[in-house]
């Protein structure tokens, strides 16, 4: 069965709304293929034979399992470790230093759209490369809206070609043992974070933290919901507290919460005091 | 630039081969160690080696230390592309002087960002 035979425009329409409103993703029109599929191969997964049953079920119990799977059939994606590399550079040469000399501890870290839990262990890895004693006064918070990817990502259980994504093999001896045809991060990683399930267009969360990153999911947003996230993301940012956006992602327009840092070539952001 | 590629699978060879020449690099092949050693010795400046660790004649360890033990080309970087995958083994390659390892399935991902780290690849 094809996806154009299981997908309809009616359907199409109360799923684009539905991930809106509870996500703030807008589905873009010029990846329906990419959503058409996700959601056929999800139709088949739960063993519905029409896309209106899948709607029925969702508009039945939208905080249910199954609005769940259809959340994490359209959000998870592609990560590695430490990618894009240079956020890690200047994490650990530039910020934990500027921090360790002003903050109290522990040194809190929040990877606020962590997928499957690589950037979070990255995070651990450049704490522990800089000192063992200092990624045992740091506490990293992993969250992501995908309950499939935090399951993941709580195991800490990556196959080769996961972690042949990345991470350098040096780290990989360090952190890493084997289980079975999979690597597993070590406790020494694994005991400092904390994952949790949370949604940051409707964020309820009480803590702060001097390190945010925010990476390659604005992009996923229209400007409402990007400027939502990232006021509530702030309201959980210490004085002085940074954030690492994606790449390809800005806070320029969106709101008046942060500012440019440079290192070098490269650029962060900052809390405004 | 020019990636040497050692492998004794021709498959292997051409799957690197399609991952590198888009990359930008001019590709060698050799499918032992010994013949990767006389492409190296014979001029024409390999800037990365990517071999496999099991070869006939010259597995990819011993082309390792060959190359390492060679003054000329002792700082030629290496990139061990192995199905070999226990800690002790990876820790041996790096003991000989590779400068980094991946484990056989790759993709193309893969194979970029280990060539920026060893500084091959911006």
């Amino acid at each position: 069965m094809t996806p154009e035979e299981t997908l309809g425009n009616a359907e199409l329409n109360y799923i684009q709304h539905f991930m809106l409103e509870r996500t703030g993703i807008a589905l873009e029109k010029n990846r329906a293929c990419l959503v058409e599929l996700r959601i056929s191969n999800l139709l088949r997964d739960l063993h519905f034979s029409r896309a209106s049953d899948l709607v029925n079920a969702i508009h039945m119990a939208p905080l249910g399992a199954v609005a769940s799977a259809l959340i994490d059939a359209l959000t998870t994606s592609e990560t590695s470790f430490f990618r894009d590399r240079t956020p890690f550079d200047i994490l650990g040469q530039e910020i934990v230093p500027d921090i360790c000399k002003r903050s109290a501890f522990p040194l809190r870290i929040w990877s606020a759209a962590c997928a499957s839990g690589q950037e979070a262990l990255s995070i651990a890895m450049t704490i522990a490369e800089t000192s063992q004693q200092l990624l045992l006064q740091t506490k990293i918070l992993a969250s992501d809206i995908s309950q499939q990817a935090l399951l993941q990502a709580q195991c800490g259980e990556y196959s080769e070609l996961e972690v042949n994504r990345g991470l350098p093999a040096r780290l990989l001896m360090k952190y890493f043992t084997r289980a079975g045809r999979n690597w597993r991060a070590k406790p020494s990683l694994m005991s400092r974070i904390v994952f949790r399930d949370l949604n940051l267009v409707h964020l309820s969360l009480k803590e702060t933290f001097d390190v945010v990153f925010l990476r390659n999911m604005l992009i996923y947003l229209d400007d409402a919901a990007k400027r939502t996230v990232l006021k509530n993301v702030a309201r959980c940012m210490s004085a002085g507290a940074y954030l690492f956006l994606g790449g390809a992602e800005t806070v320029i327009g969106l709101g008046d919460f942060f500012e440019t840092v440079r290192f070098g070539s490269n650029l962060c952001y900052r809390l405004k005091k | 630039m020019k990636a040497l590629v050692v492998d004794d699978s021709r498959v292997m060879r051409r799957i690197l081969k399609g991952i590198l020449q888009p990359l930008g690099f001019e590709v060698e092949e050799a499918d032992d160690g010994e013949k990767a050693l006389e492409t190296i010795r014979s001029g024409g400046g390999v800037d990365v080696v990517l071999a496999d660790w099991n070869m006939p004649v010259m597995s990819g360890l011993e082309l390792v230390h060959a190359l390492k033990s060679d003054p000329i080309h002792s700082n030629v970087p290496i990139l061990m592309v192995t199905s070999e995958s226990s800690l002790d083994q990876i820790d041996e390659a790096f003991c000989a002087g590779i400068n980094e390892y991946i484990m056989k399935p790759f993709d193309a991902e893969a194979i970029k960002t280990k060539l920026q780290m060893i500084g091959v690849l911006a």
